[in-house]
Formats: structure tokens, sequence, C-alpha cells
């Protein structure tokens, strides 16, 4: 496999069972597999950040854990700077996730509370046996807690959560994923929690410190506008699967998808969406179990016909320059 | 006149240390088909300005001053019994985890019906069954789901569920607060759009309570910014787009990400919401304000107007220097 | 700290938890001092077999001529000790399976659970009696019976306790960084379960000293150990029931278990009102 990448994943694949259904139906153990995941390749360049984007139950948290090897994959390879690691263990696994940290949705769930931003901003090197002295310590967290633009950094040390306001938390919580230097950050919608004025502290950071410590990133998030103004590369999930992937601009100013055609209207021109929302998407919802063999937007689709309805889902095609989109109504 | 005139209505929190001044003076009208933004961060007191505006406050709130004048009569001097006849039937209310509302053990049909038949003890019940699927239908729900349990409806179709709940009684104003919030961006559109035009053809009275700039400057026809308990900017939205005077919304707007160039830097507002416990009287926005000067210090400036349909709580715009 | 004084605050503004704890204290302060109050040595003959109370035996003299009142001051000792240890081993059993069970979760969590039913739905005292017998009478073995039947209700609550910390972002964050299952069972998982396994084990002395003292009472305890059990065996054996000698023979220790179990129920729902929010009102 070739170097050049940070991260490979390859035709990824992971089902759960669901305990939907009566009664009767668990007895009979008659239970429906649905992909979470489904036939999920891309590739991550480093210093890139590529956007995962889509609605919940789409795949993108799932997709997330896979990377960060919190779930294996039931099908499918996955490789770090060119070595496979879909099946490292213990010790090789441990090396791996020191390269990989995450960053929370909701950075108050994320932080224990009980213990002070010392200890947890330092809990990863705990873990690591990386702590030699209480001075080591201090000294590794007031470095990290002012690249994370928390000054005084040693007025916050002693602190707890519950007294920090929503913005310092989540640096805070970068602050932990940044202490072992990672190569690699999955950020999940770190900012969907945090008020208007203060999001844009937020990206910014997360922006900066990619540049400063060559980091890759997987920034996912269900709003196109934040992920236009993050990423260099977006993909668009939907019933997991990758639906259309790109560069940003290219997914933002000339969508393929009918799906990402919908999302991109309803970020950037609300007014017209909601005046023509009929030749965007179809009215009413869909059970997010149901899975069929063709394309999986069927139900919503307003470019549906009887040809989608062929075998097998969509395959990728390419569209444009590193732009590949999963419908059959999207030729050159 | 107005289909409802907010005045000064002014809702305080008891607290050990004194009262927590959520919700101070606010007053606005809203006109029949008329959409009404109310938008802010968490903590600038707009879900408190949606619970007063229905008199709905419960200790330790209290109602301090104020008027909620509709049709002529005022909300906040009724008791309960004068209330609970007005509420769902003049002013509903959508509120924020709409998800929670739906009592699982009952039918969805059903638990409209109840609140019809309450409402209208003298409507037959075939009359009130087919005003419920009438409304079901109206939201986008097969009437199939009259007799569905609300486990197996979708976060979206529940929502559009308390819609219809909320439409039961005929209101003449709705009051959405973040109504859909923690929808998927899809669903949240269609039932805005959904929203929007009920309002519309209904000739309703709609106030969004919302924290989502795209989303409030979309749907809405006017707009009031809040600010720690205070509207600090009223005005319509083509004014809050093209010409936003207070410097807390050109504050929000830079936060904002411009769809046109990704490459330009978004800006955060340094500092934090001041405490509302007992507040010094003084321009609530001062510690963060980027455009602060002595007189802001001094006292709290007041909302008003600046032009035609567009007020103002600054001391750097209109004459609002004493 | 705030937060526990808080707590403090909290677990004495609930009556009955006060007045337990004084209980409490006034029989730990009697166990300890026995020796100082009791006025003879409970294993002496001072008197004449089956003495009525008088000014120099209170409460009379048992069957061999020992003072009933030592007797009974000296099984303070014996049956507070007895119950604590009972309670221990309970809930060291049941930590573990409750850990064990709510973080792994999975086939383990089916199968320690189904064990845990089984041994909730048994009839303990058949059981008891059944075990004690098998095993002899003795100190440590009626502590290791009364602690392996009782460890089923404490793994429960504690399960439930680890099955929503477990669920908790922070857990999968520590996972993330490579925390293995022991450092985050230790370091995030047990110290907020602490407080229910303390007032668990509150609960539970309660019950171990009711199940000493019925196996004491039915000759299944050590008949070395004067614990009140003890007492009110040998009192029924020679039939204390039958003459006056009840009032001062039998009401005596029966009196002071009711009481003593009264202060541990007491203390034990006043903390789990504090470790377990939803019962607040």
């Amino acid at each position: 496999m070739n170097n050049r990448y940070l991260i490979e994943a390859n035709n990824l694949k992971k089902t759960f069972d669901t305990k939907d259904g009566g009664i009767l139906k668990n007895i009979k153990k008659s239970r429906l597999k649905v992909y979470a995941v489904d036939e999920v390749t891309f590739k991550l360049e480093p210093r890139e950040i590529i956007g995962l984007i889509g609605e919940s139950g789409c795949g993108k948290t799932t997709t997330a854990k896979i990377l960060l090897k919190l779930l294996n994959v039931d099908e499918g390879e996955l490789f770090y700077k060119g070595e496979n690691i879909t099946h490292f263990k213990n010790r090789e696994l441990s090396e791996y996730r020191k390269k990989t940290q995450i960053v929370f949705q909701d950075p108050y769930e994320f932080l224990n509370p009980r213990m002070n931003i010392l200890n947890i901003v330092t809990e990863p090197l705990l873990i690591n046996k990386q702590l030699n002295s209480e001075n080591v310590k201090i000294d590794k967290a007031v470095e990290v807690l002012e690249s994370v633009g928390l000054n005084p950094a040693k007025s916050f040390l002693y602190r707890f959560t519950h007294e920090l306001s929503g913005g310092q938390r989540q640096r805070v919580a970068i602050a932990r994923a940044l202490i072992l230097r990672p190569d690699l950050i999955v950020a999940d919608e770190p900012t969907s929690m945090l008020d208007v004025s203060v999001r844009a502290g937020i990206l910014n950071l997360l922006l900066g410190l990619k540049d400063q410590y060559n980091l890759s990133m997987v920034f996912i998030t269900h709003d196109l506008a934040t992920a236009g103004y993050m990423c260099d590369r977006i993909a668009v999930m939907y019933k997991g699967r990758i639906v259309e992937i790109g560069p940003k601009k290219e997914i933002i100013y000339n969508p393929r998808h009918p799906y990402t055609k919908a999302l991109v209207e309803v970020a950037f021109d609300l007014k017209n969406f909601l005046e023509n929302k009929d030749s965007f998407i179809k009215d009413g919802e869909v059970d997010s179990y149901e899975q069929n063999d063709y394309c999986s937007f069927e139900k919503r689709c307003v470019m549906m016909d009887a040809n989608c309805k062929h075998d097998g889902h969509h395959k990728m095609q390419q569209v444009g320059e590193n732009h590949f989109v999963a419908c059959c109504k999207c030729e050159h | 006149m107005a289909l409802l005139e907010v005045r000064n209505l002014t809702t305080y929190y008891e607290t050990k240390i004194g009262y927590n001044e959520a919700l101070q003076g606010l007053s606005f009208d809203l006109e029949a088909g008329g959409i009404l933004g109310l938008i802010g961060e968490s903590g600038c007191g707009k879900s408190t300005a949606g619970f007063s505006m229905m008199n709905m406050i419960e200790y330790p709130g209290k109602i301090m001053d104020g008027e909620v004048i509709l049709d002529g009569k005022d909300l906040i001097k009724m008791d309960r019994n004068e209330l609970r006849k007005v509420l769902w039937k003049d002013i509903a209310m959508i509120p924020q985890s709409a998800m929670n509302a739906l009592n699982p053990a009952y039918k969805v049909g059903k638990q409209i019906l109840e609140a019809i038949k309450l409402h209208f003890p003298e409507m037959s019940q075939e009359e009130a069954v087919a005003k419920v699927e009438h409304l079901l239908n109206l939201v986008g729900i097969d009437a199939k789901w009259y007799h569905g349990y609300p486990h197996k409806l979708s976060g979206g179709m529940k929502q559009r569920i308390i819609i219809a709940m909320a439409l039961s009684c005929d209101p003449k104003v709705i009051i959405s607060d973040e109504a859909t919030t923690g929808l998927d961006v899809l669903i949240e559109a269609q039932i805005l759009a959904l929203l929007k035009k009920i309002a519309l053809d209904r000739g309703l009275g709609l106030i969004i309570i919302s924290h989502d700039l795209n989303m409030v400057t979309a749907i809405c026809n006017r707009i009031g910014i809040m600010y720690a308990g205070m509207l600090v900017e009223l005005t319509t939205t083509e004014n809050v787009l093209r010409n936003p005077k207070h410097p807390y919304t050109r504050a929000l707007f830079s936060s904002q990400i411009d769809s046109k160039d990704f490459d330009k830097k978004v800006t955060s507002v340094d500092g934090v919401v001041p405490k509302l416990v007992n507040p010094e009287d003084k321009c609530r926005f001062y510690d963060r304000c980027n455009r602060k000067f002595e007189m802001c210090e001094r006292k709290c400036p007041s909302l008003i107007s600046i032009s035609d349909n567009h007020r103002v709580a600054c001391y750097l715009e209109g004459d609002n220097h004493e | 700290m705030k937060k526990f004084n808080d707590n403090l605050k909290l677990f004495f503004s609930n009556k009955l938890g006060l007045i337990g704890t004084v209980i409490l204290v006034g029989f730990i302060l009697v166990a300890i001092f026995a020796p100082q109050i009791a006025p003879y040595d409970p294993y002496q003959r001072i008197g004449v077999p089956f003495g009525k109370p008088s000014m120099q035996n209170w409460l009379g003299t048992n069957d061999v001529g020992q003072d009933i009142l030592s007797e009974v001051i000296y099984g303070t000792r014996i049956s507070l000790l007895m119950g604590l240890l009972s309670a221990g081993v309970a809930l060291i059993i049941g930590t573990i399976v409750g850990l064990t069970s709510g973080f792994f979760g999975g086939r383990i969590d089916t199968v320690l659970m189904r064990a845990v039913d089984i041994s909730l739905v048994i009839p303990m005292l058949p059981l008891m009696i059944l075990l004690a017998a098998f095993l002899g009478p003795s100190f440590w073995n009626i502590v290791i019976v009364i602690g392996i039947l009782s460890w089923a209700s404490p793994a429960r609550v504690i399960r439930s306790q680890v099955l929503t910390i477990k669920n908790k972002g922070y857990i999968e964050a520590v996972k993330a960084t490579g925390g293995k299952s022991s450092y985050i069972i230790t370091k995030h998982i047990l110290p907020p379960t602490l407080s229910i396994i303390i007032s668990q084990l509150i609960l539970m002395s309660s019950r171990a000293i009711l199940m000493e003292s019925s196996l004491s009472f039915l000759g299944l305890g050590d008949p070395t150990q004067k614990s009140w059990g003890i007492i009110l065996y040998y009192a029924q054996s020679r039939s204390a029931f039958l003459s006056d000698a009840w009032i001062w023979w039998i009401l005596p220790p029966g009196l002071l278990i009711t009481l003593l179990v009264i202060s541990f129920a007491y203390i034990g729902n006043s903390l789990e009102q504090i470790v377990n929010p939803r019962l607040r009102r």
C-alpha cells in the first residue's frame, strides 16, 4: 500500500443487529441486520481535513469509531501510513491509539466531572506511562492548555469542568486530545452544542492547531457551512454509504447527488428551499432501518425512476477531478 | 391593531442571593400572518420569553411586570381558569423537546382528539375525528397513523404530530420554542416550510424562538435579537441582514460562515454573558462590546426607534444620548 | 469538598438518619469499651444459676450463673462484628460480580445475572440452615455462610450503577486514549460507585445481624462466642419462655437486636437518598 496517505479506509463494512419488532420476533431470534457502514472507502492525506457529513444515523460516527479502532469492522481494511492495522491488538493497538485522538460533541459528557482539569488533560500521559513526576505533569498541562488558548493556564489547572463555560470545556477536551501529539484527530460535531458566538473560536483554534502540529482531521458535522469552512474535502454519507465525495468547492458549488443538492440548498439558500422544497426532496419520513439492494436514497429522491432500480447499489463514478458520485443520474 | 401586543414583559427567577433578571422589558407587536423570530444564545431569556407570553411561568419564576394583549385581553392578568380557556385555543406553543411531549401509552390520533374535545365539548365524535384526520393530512402524516403509537414514529414525525396538536384548536398565535432543534437538517427544513405555509395560509401569528441565524433569517419577516434577557434590536429581516446596528447583532453575523468565501475568517465574541442576578445598571453587552464608551457603563440603554421598523438598544444609534 | 459538605448537610437534615447514627455510635462505643462497662466477666460464674435480677446482677444470671447484663454487653461486640464482617463478605462478592457483569456485559453478564436471579429466588433460611449445619458452627463459618447468601442484591444495584457510568462519554474517551479495562474500572468506575457500595454495606449489615441472630437462635451459631443470638438460644433451650425469666433474659437481647437493625436501616436509607437522587422528595 501507498505510504503517501495517513489513513486509507478500504471498503469498510459494519453491521448491527436491530432489536426492532414485537415480542414474538425476539423469541424467533429473527433479528434484522442493518448496515451501519457499508462499502466506505476513502483516503486521508497528511495535514488534510476531511468532512463527514450526513444526518443522524447515517454512519458518520460509526465510521469515526472504526478509524479509532473503538469498533472492529466486519469486512474491509484500514491502513495507517501504509501499514494494515485492521487486526491490530494489544501493544500495536495502543501504539496506534497514541497517534489518533477524538474530540466529542458534548465536552460535558466527555470530561469526567470528578477530575480537575490538570488530571483530565494529563490522563492520556498517565495511561501511556509517560508521566515521571508531578512537575513534568504540570509543565505539560500548562503547555497544552496555553496552546488551546486557555490563558493563564495555571489558573485552570485545579478547576473542575462545571466551573467552565461551554467553549472553555471544549478547549480542555481539545487540549487532552493534543497532549500525546497525535497525527489524526477525529472531531465528532465539536461545535454543535456551543453558542454561535463561541463556535467560531473553536473552529479557528482547530484550524490553527492543524497548521501548528501538522494534524490530519476527520471532521464530522451535520452542517455543510461548517464543513465548508473547515474541510479540504467533503464526504456526504447517507444510510451508511458515501454518496458523494470530493473537494469542498466541488461539493458545495457543483453538487451532483440529489441528496447533496438538497443539503447545499438548506445550508446556503434556505429561503429558496422553503419555497421550492418539492423540487429538492420528497416530503415525508423514512424509516432508517429499511434497506434495499439498490439506491438507498430511493424514497426521498426527486429524480427517482425505474432505471434506478437495477440490481446492486450504485457504484461510485468520477464526475470531476477527485469528485465521485454514487448516482446513476450523474453522468459526465 | 396588532394581533398580539407584548408590553414591557419582565420575568425574574428567585434565587438565594436575589432575583435572576432573566427577562427584562420585552415589548413587541405581532401582526396576523406575521412571523417574528426571537434569536439569541443560551441564557438570553428567549425560552423564558416564550413561557411568559403564555403566562406559564412557575415558581421560582415570577412575572414581575408587563402585559400580553391578545384580542384585547391581557393574559398576564388572567387567573388559571380563564387562562385555561385561552391557552391552546387562542395561543399555542410547540415546546423544545416536543419528542417527549407525546404520551407513549396512547394512540397518536387519540391524543389530538383529547385536546380538541377539551376545548370544543359541543363537537360531535365524528366531527372531531374528521378534524384530526384533516390535521394529520395538513402536517403531511398519513391518516393510517391515527391508530399508531408514538414510539413507532421518527423524531420528525413526532414533531409534525405536535404541530398538528398545536393547530388542533385553531389558535391565532403559535409560539415555536426551538421546536426543530435536534432534528436532521433536511427534516428541519421541511417542517419549517410546513409551519411557514400554515401560518401564511391561515393568517396566524407565528413566533419562532431559535438560536439558528440561518433558519430565522430564512423564515421570519421580523427578527428580535435578544441578549442577556433583553431585546437589543428589533427590525425587519432585510434590516438585520443588510443593516444591523447593535454591536451584538454585528458580532453574531461576523461569527457566521460566509457561503461565498470560505477563506474569510469567522470571529467569535470574547467573554461570557454577564450574571443576571442583581446585575449592575450598565449596558448588558458592555463587557464584550468592542465599541463601548463611558456612557455605556452608566446606564443600560433602552430600546428606541431609529427609523421605521427599526429599534435598537445602543447609545451609538439614534438619539439615545438621554 | 463542597459537595461532601452538602451531602453531610443532606444526611443530617434527615431526622431518621441522624437518630440511626446516634444509636449506632452508642453501640460501637459499648462494643469497644465492653470490658470497662460490663460489671463482670461474662464467661465467669459469679452467682447462683437462674438468679433473679438483683443489685449485683441487674438482669439476673443464666443457667450456669453468669451475669446476663455482662453477656449482653459483650454480645454487642460479637453481633456488631459478625454483622459488619458478613456484610463485608457479601459486598466483596457483590461488588466483583456487579462490576464484571456491568462492565463487560455480553455473555458474562447474562450468566452472572441469572445466578443473581436464582440466588434471590431461593428461600434463604432453609439454605442457610443447611449450609451452616454442613460447615459446622464457628465464628468464621457463620460469616461466610451469611456472606455468600446475600451478595445478590448488592450485586444487582452495583451493576446498574456501573451500566450508567459505563455509557458516559468520558469512558469512551479513555478507551480511545488506550486505557485498559483495569485502569478504567479502578479510576473511573469504582470511585462513583463507592457511595453506593457503602450504603449497601450498611443495609446489608442490618440484614446480616438478623441472620446471625436467627442462626444462633436455632443453635447453629458458635456456642463459644456470646452473641445476642447465642444468649437467646441458651435462654430458649433452658425454657426461659416458660418462666418469668424471659423479661430479663430474652427481652434485652431481643430489643437490642431490633434497635441495632433499625439504626442500620435508618442510616442506610438516608445514605441511599443521597446516593440515589431519584429517591429524594
